[in-house]
C-alpha cells in the first residue's frame, strides 16, 4: 500500500493549491477568448443586418422597376432602379392633394310630352267624394290648355359633375391619429358661375363657391376608423354608387332610386349639411357607416332654413317652385344614415337605410288638381273635414281678403274672384295644414365582378312616408324601386358596354299637382327607365362617352332623365314661365306621363 | 517483506494536480460564460413580402394604361393589400381592385377607396 510521507503530502497539496489558484487565471482568459467570438459574432450579425436591409431595398426598388406580373410576389429580379426625387417634394406634396373632375356633354333630349292633354275631371252625379274611389267615380269635365313651349327634341350643352376639391391629413403630434380634412365645389364648365337658380328651381348655393362639395375635417386612426364633420353625401348613397355605372349621365339610377316623387331632387341621395359621420375600418370583408345630420331647425314645423345653411333642408330656398316663402316643399329636421356592406373577391352586398325626420310638404296642398283636394277646399273653412286637412289660417293670411267667405274677417279685396269655393282665378289655394311626417328609405343591392369583366349590379329600395290615414290618399314618396346594370369591358378594358333599367313602382296615392292629373290612374302609375352607354378610355385620365335613355312614365308619374348628377335635366316641366313667388302658381308646370328620350355624348377628365 | 512502496513529491505533486485539475477545471467547463444579451435580429419573411407587395401594386397602378393612381395609397400586412384613396369612377374602382386583390397574397384584400361624387341638382 503506498503511503505518502508528509513531504509527499504537501507537495501534493502546494501542486493542488497552485492548480486551483492558477486555473481561475485560465479561466478568466477563456471567458475573454469567448466574449472576443462573441463580439465578432456579433458585429457580423450586425453587418448581416445591414445586408439584409440593404437587401430589402434592392427588392423594392427592383420590383417597382419591374414589369408587373400577375403572379405572387417572390424575389424580384433585375437590379434596382432609384426614382428619381421630384425637385420640390413639398411642392409636389401639396399639388397631389388637388383631384376633380371636368365633364362636358352634347344632348340631344326630348320631354316626349307634346301631344299631352289635360282635362278638368271631376266626381260623377251622385258620387261621394272621398279618397280611393274607382276610375268610374269620375267624370271628364273638358279639356285644359296643353303643355306650353318647346317641350320636344332640344339640343343642349351640360356640365356634369364637375368639381374639384382638395384632401390631405395631417399627423397629430407623435400620436398615430391623423387630423383629415377636404374642401371641394362643383362649377359648371360651359357657363358663368352663380347662383343656381333655374327656371324650375331657386336656390341659394353658388356653383363654383368653396363648400359646394363634400367638404369636412375629421379624424382617423388605423383599425379605428373614421371621424368626419361637415357637409357631405350620406352613407345612404355613397354605399352604393359603385352600382351606377352611368354616374352623372342621363339614365343614371338616380332618377328613380332615391328619388321618392319624380322630378329633380333626390331625396335620398342628396348631400347634407351639419353631418357627423363615422366609418369603421374593414371587418374581415364588413364595414359599416353611421351619420346624423344635424336639423338645426327652429320652427317647429321645418319652415325655414336649417340655422347655418343656404337652403331649405332637402335643397331650394324657400318658396321655390312659386310656393309660400316657406320650407313646406320637403323640409326635414334631423336625419340620419347607415349602411353595412361586405366584400369578397368580386362580391359586394350591401344594406342601407335613411331616415329624414318631420319632412313638411305642406305645399303639396297649392294648386292640387286632384278632385278630392277640390272637394276639400270647397267645403270651405267652417267644414270640421276640410279645416282639420287644409291651413285655412294660412290662406286667409295670405289672401284672405280675396276669399271673404271662406276668411270672413277680412275685408274684401277688389282682385282674384273666386271661381269655386277656396280657389281663385290665379289658381290658390290653401296649403295643408299638417303634412309632416318622416320619411325612410331602405335598400339592399348585390354587385358581383367577373373576371372576363363583366359586372352585374341588382338593388330593391323601399320609401315610406309615414302619414295618417287621412292623408295617405294624397303620398306619393312611398313606393319600391329595383334596379338592374351590366357593364361589360372590351379591349382590355379600353371600352366598356352599360346597359341599365330601373323600375319605379306605384306609389299609395298622388298630390295631384301635374297641370294632366287623372284621378282614374292614381296610386297605379309606375315608371320604367332604359339607359345604354358606351364609354372608351382615351388614357388613364380622359374617357369618351356615348350615352341614349328613356323614360316611360305612366299618366300621372313624371321621372325624368337626369336627375342625380346630369347638369341639364329634360324633365316633366312645360315651358310656362311667369316666376311669381306668392300666391299665384304660373311657374313651370308638371305633366305626367311624359316620355323623354335623349342621347348624350361628352367627355370626362380626372385629375 | 515486501518492501513498501513510497509515493515521492513529484508523484504526490501530480496526484494533487490531477484532483485539483479534475475539480477545478470540470466546474468551470460546466458553467457557461454569462450570457450576454444579443441586438434581436429578426428576418420576418412576411415583412419582407408586403413590402415587395406593396411596391408591386404600386408599380402595377402606375403601369396600368387606365388608372390615375396619383390619389391612391396602397398599404399591406401579412399579405393583404390594402388601397385606399380617390377613384374616378366605377370603372376605375373595378379595375383598382381587381389589380389589387391579384397582388394580395391573402384570400382578401381591403377596398377603402371612395369615387369622387358628383352634384346632385334640385329642382
Amino acid at each position: 500500500m503506498a503511503k505518502f510521507k508528509p513531504i509527499g503530502l504537501l507537495a501534493a497539496l502546494l501542486a493542488a493549491l497552485l492548480v486551483v489558484g492558477v486555473w481561475p487565471s485560465r479561466s478568466i482568459a477563456a471567458q475573454d477568448q469567448t466574449n472576443e467570438q462573441i463580439r465578432a459574432l456579433q458585429q457580423r450579425l450586425d453587418e448581416l443586418s445591414k445586408q439584409i436591409d440593404e437587401l430589402r431595398k434592392q427588392q423594392a426598388a427592383a420590383a417597382k422597376a419591374a414589369p408587373a406580373a400577375p403572379a405572387a410576389p417572390a424575389v424580384a429580379a433585375g437590379p434596382p432602379k432609384k426614382e428619381a426625387p421630384p425637385a420640390e417634394p413639398a411642392f409636389d406634396k401639396f399639388m397631389k392633394g388637388f383631384f376633380g373632375t371636368l365633364d362636358v356633354s352634347v344632348d340631344y333630349t326630348t320631354k316626349g310630352m307634346s301631344d299631352e292633354q289635360a282635362f278638368h275631371w271631376g266626381y260623377a252625379p251622385g258620387v261621394v267624394p272621398a279618397p280611393g274611389l274607382g276610375p268610374s267615380a269620375y267624370v271628364n269635365n273638358g279639356p285644359k290648355v296643353g303643355p306650353i313651349g318647346r317641350v320636344g327634341w332640344l339640343g343642349a350643352m351640360s356640365t356634369n359633375g364637375s368639381n374639384i376639391g382638395y384632401r390631405g391629413t395631417h399627423k397629430i403630434g407623435t400620436s398615430d391619429i391623423d387630423f383629415i380634412y377636404q374642401v371641394s365645389t362643383a362649377f359648371s364648365v360651359d357657363a358663368a358661375p352663380g347662383l343656381q337658380n333655374t327656371w324650375t328651381k331657386q336656390s341659394n348655393t353658388v356653383l363654383g363657391a368653396i363648400g359646394l362639395g363634400d367638404t369636412f375635417i375629421g379624424f382617423q386612426k388605423k383599425g379605428w376608423g373614421r371621424l368626419r364633420f361637415g357637409e357631405m353625401y350620406m352613407p345612404y348613397k355613397t354605399a352604393t354608387d359603385r352600382l351606377n355605372p352611368f354616374a352623372g349621365e342621363l339614365g343614371n339610377y338616380s332618377v328613380v332610386m332615391g328619388n321618392s316623387g319624380g322630378d329633380n331632387r333626390i331625396e335620398f341621395g342628396t348631400r347634407i349639411d351639419h353631418v357627423v359621420t363615422y366609418s369603421s375600418p374593414d371587418l374581415s370583408g364588413f364595414s359599416f357607416d353611421v351619420a346624423y345630420g344635424f336639423g338645426q331647425q327652429i320652427t317647429r314645423d321645418n319652415t325655414t332654413s336649417p340655422l347655418g345653411s343656404p337652403d331649405c333642408s332637402g335643397a331650394n330656398v324657400a318658396g321655390s317652385g312659386n310656393l309660400l316663402l316657406n320650407c313646406d316643399d320637403g323640409a326635414w329636421d334631423d336625419s340620419y344614415s347607415v349602411d353595412f356592406k361586405f366584400e369578397r373577391g368580386g362580391l359586394y352586398l350591401v344594406g342601407a337605410y335613411e331616415m329624414h325626420k318631420r319632412v313638411n310638404r305642406n305645399s303639396d296642398g297649392i294648386g292640387s288638381n286632384d278632385p278630392y283636394y277640390g272637394y276639400l277646399a270647397g267645403l270651405g273653412s267652417g267644414n270640421a273635414l276640410s279645416a282639420s286637412i287644409l291651413d285655412w289660417g294660412t290662406y286667409c293670411t295670405l289672401v284672405g281678403s280675396q276669399d271673404p267667405g271662406n276668411c270672413p274677417g277680412a275685408a274684401p279685396g277688389t282682385a282674384g274672384l273666386g271661381v269655386a269655393p277656396g280657389f281663385f282665378a290665379d289658381g290658390g289655394s290653401p296649403p295643408y295644414l299638417n303634412d309632416i311626417a318622416d320619411e325612410w328609405a331602405a335598400k339592399i343591392g348585390i354587385q358581383y365582378r367577373f373576371d372576363f369583366g363583366l359586372t352585374v349590379n341588382a338593388m330593391w329600395e323601399e320609401m315610406k312616408r309615414k302619414l295618417p290615414t287621412i292623408l295617405m290618399w294624397q303620398n306619393e314618396r312611398q313606393r319600391t324601386g329595383d334596379w338592374l346594370a351590366l357593364s361589360q369591358e372590351f379591349n382590355g378594358g379600353a371600352d366598356l358596354i352599360s346597359i341599365g333599367w330601373a323600375h319605379a313602382g306605384a306609389t299609395v296615392g298622388d298630390p295631384g299637382g301635374q297641370h294632366n292629373f287623372d284621378p282614374t290612374k292614381s296610386g297605379q302609375d309606375q315608371a320604367n327607365m332604359y339607359t345604354i352607354s358606351w364609354h372608351h378610355k382615351l388614357d388613364k385620365q380622359l374617357t369618351w362617352y356615348l350615352d341614349a335613355a328613356e323614360t316611360v312614365n305612366d299618366g300621372n308619374v313624371h321621372y325624368d332623365i337626369g336627375a342625380g348628377g346630369h347638369g341639364i335635366k329634360t324633365d316633366c316641366h312645360d315651358g310656362t314661365h311667369n316666376m311669381v313667388i306668392d300666391y299665384s302658381s304660373f311657374g313651370p308646370t308638371t305633366w305626367g306621363g311624359c316620355h323623354e328620350i335623349g342621347v348624350s355624348t361628352g367627355v370626362n377628365f380626372k385629375f | 517483506m515486501p518492501k513498501r512502496q513510497r509515493i515521492g513529491p513529484p508523484p504526490a505533486a501530480m496526484l494533487g494536480v490531477a484532483l485539483a485539475a479534475m475539480a477545478a477545471p470540470g466546474h468551470a467547463a460546466d458553467r457557461p460564460p454569462e450570457a450576454k444579451p444579443l441586438a434581436e435580429v429578426v428576418v420576418s419573411a412576411s415583412r419582407q413580402n408586403d413590402v415587395v407587395i406593396t411596391a408591386r401594386v404600386e408599380r402595377a397602378l402606375a403601369d396600368d394604361p387606365y388608372i390615375y393612381a396619383e390619389h391612391i395609397t396602397v398599404s399591406t400586412f401579412n399579405g393583404v393589400v390594402t388601397c385606399e384613396g380617390i377613384v374616378g369612377d366605377v370603372f376605375e374602382l373595378f379595375r383598382v381592385l381587381r389589380l389589387c386583390r391579384k397582388f394580395s397574397t391573402s384570400k382578401r384584400m381591403i377596398n377603402a377607396l371612395e369615387i369622387n361624387a358628383v352634384l346632385p341638382d334640385g329642382g
